[in-house]
């Protein structure tokens, strides 16, 4: 055997003598390892028993992004049937409910379809507040009404229930229909006959074709 | 001195032109064809005024987008017609826009310059501008009313003064 290599086996015998570095390494562990393995078994034993660690906490209301509506619909669509049972249908860009408590959804952009005798007849307006145990709309702001043979009528802030197939002025009012322009202090509308009743200084103002 | 002329200033009047009216009460009943003015009702057209209790529109038109058009009128109720050259009261009034007439019967009041005349019924045809009165107390298409009894038309002229 060359030097070197009587060298390196006597390293290698020195280190693996009784009482060299590896034994003295493994008799730490062997003292070492159980013990921390008692240890760790105690501290888990113990864990649950102790307060401190308690890992809950309570999710804070005020820093949590809340919605502040109730319920909110994109391209809503409300269907039922009216007093005579025929369907109508109330869809709206968008319906946002407050809150629980009250059954009134705020539209926006509706139209509403009905049936009627003479074929469907559509409701639209910008704004409108839809009650929906009375299955009624309040609407705010303009309102065109269009009929199946080109019956229209136009007229502002009317409540309009889908149910009765009415409209009710809640005050004064103005609006116009094939006769001509009108305006009164209270109107009421029944959409099957189309017939309207204007109370309450009534004015008309027929503009005439000149085809006679 | 007060011409006194026959000649109704109405006859100028378009039945074309705008109608106005005002109410305590409108009902339109549009598949009816029909509008119905209550309570102190107000017309307006061109130089027309016509007041009633109650009056009834009848139109047509309106839907196929050519405009209404005003058929005819039916007042009743203290009826009062005013215009720049007379003024008339009676019980109805039918304005036919159409052959453009005005029939005003029952208890006939004419004042036209001053004079004063009664009589059945009171036709005004706004073609020709003449206003006729006569004693027959019954109106165009049947409507008869009490008119005086003797069905007789009288009147009381004022006579311009002559100052020579």
């Amino acid at each position: 055997m060359s030097e070197a290599a009587r060298k390196k086996l006597g390293e290698r015998q020195a280190w693996a003598t009784p009482g060299g570095r590896h034994d003295r390494v493994v008799g730490f562990l062997q003292i070492a390892l159980p013990s921390a393995v008692g240890v760790l078994a105690a501290f888990l034993a113990m864990a649950p028993l102790q307060k401190s660690n308690e890992l809950s906490f309570l999710l804070s209301r005020d820093n949590v992004e809340i919605a502040g509506e109730r319920l909110r619909v994109e391209a809503a669509r409300y269907s039922g049937t009216d007093a005579t049972g025929r369907p109508f249908q109330l869809r709206a860009a968008s319906a946002v409910q407050r809150s629980s408590t009250t059954p009134f959804v705020e539209l926006a952009e509706l139209a509403a379809q009905l049936q009627l005798e003479d074929g469907p007849a559509t409701i639209t307006a910008n704004r409108g507040r839809y009650n929906l145990d009375e299955e009624a709309v309040r609407i705010n702001g303009p309102l065109a009404f269009r009929a199946a043979d080109g019956y229209r009528l136009d007229t502002s802030n009317v409540f309009v229930s889908l149910h009765d197939r009415e409209m009710r002025s809640a005050g004064d009012v103005t609006g116009r229909i094939p006769l001509g322009a009108f305006s009164a202090q209270r109107m009421r509308v029944d959409i099957p006959t189309r017939t309207i009743y204007l109370e309450g200084r009534a004015r008309l103002r027929i503009e005439q074709s000149q085809g006679r | 001195a007060v011409p006194a002329s026959s000649q109704s200033a109405l006859q100028s009047l378009d039945s074309n032109a705008p109608v106005d009216v005002a109410a305590d009460r409108i009902e339109v009943q549009d598949r009816a064809d029909r509008a119905i003015f209550s309570g102190n009702v107000q017309v307006r057209q061109g130089n027309l005024s016509l007041d009633a209790a109650r009056i009834t529109v009848a139109y047509s038109g309106g839907i196929a987008g050519s405009g209404p058009q005003v058929q005819r009128l039916d007042a009743s109720g203290g009826v009062h017609i005013q215009s720049p050259s007379e003024s008339a009261r009676g019980q109805f009034a039918v304005y036919d826009l159409n052959r453009r007439l005005i029939t005003l019967i029952g208890g006939v009041e004419l004042n036209q310059g001053g004079n004063v005349i009664r009589g059945g019924r009171l036709v005004i045809d706004l073609n020709s501008g003449r206003a006729v009165i006569d004693g027959r107390s019954q109106g165009g298409d049947g409507i008869t009313t009490q008119g005086n009894a003797s069905g007789r038309v009288t009147g009381r002229f004022t006579v311009p003064q002559r100052n020579n």
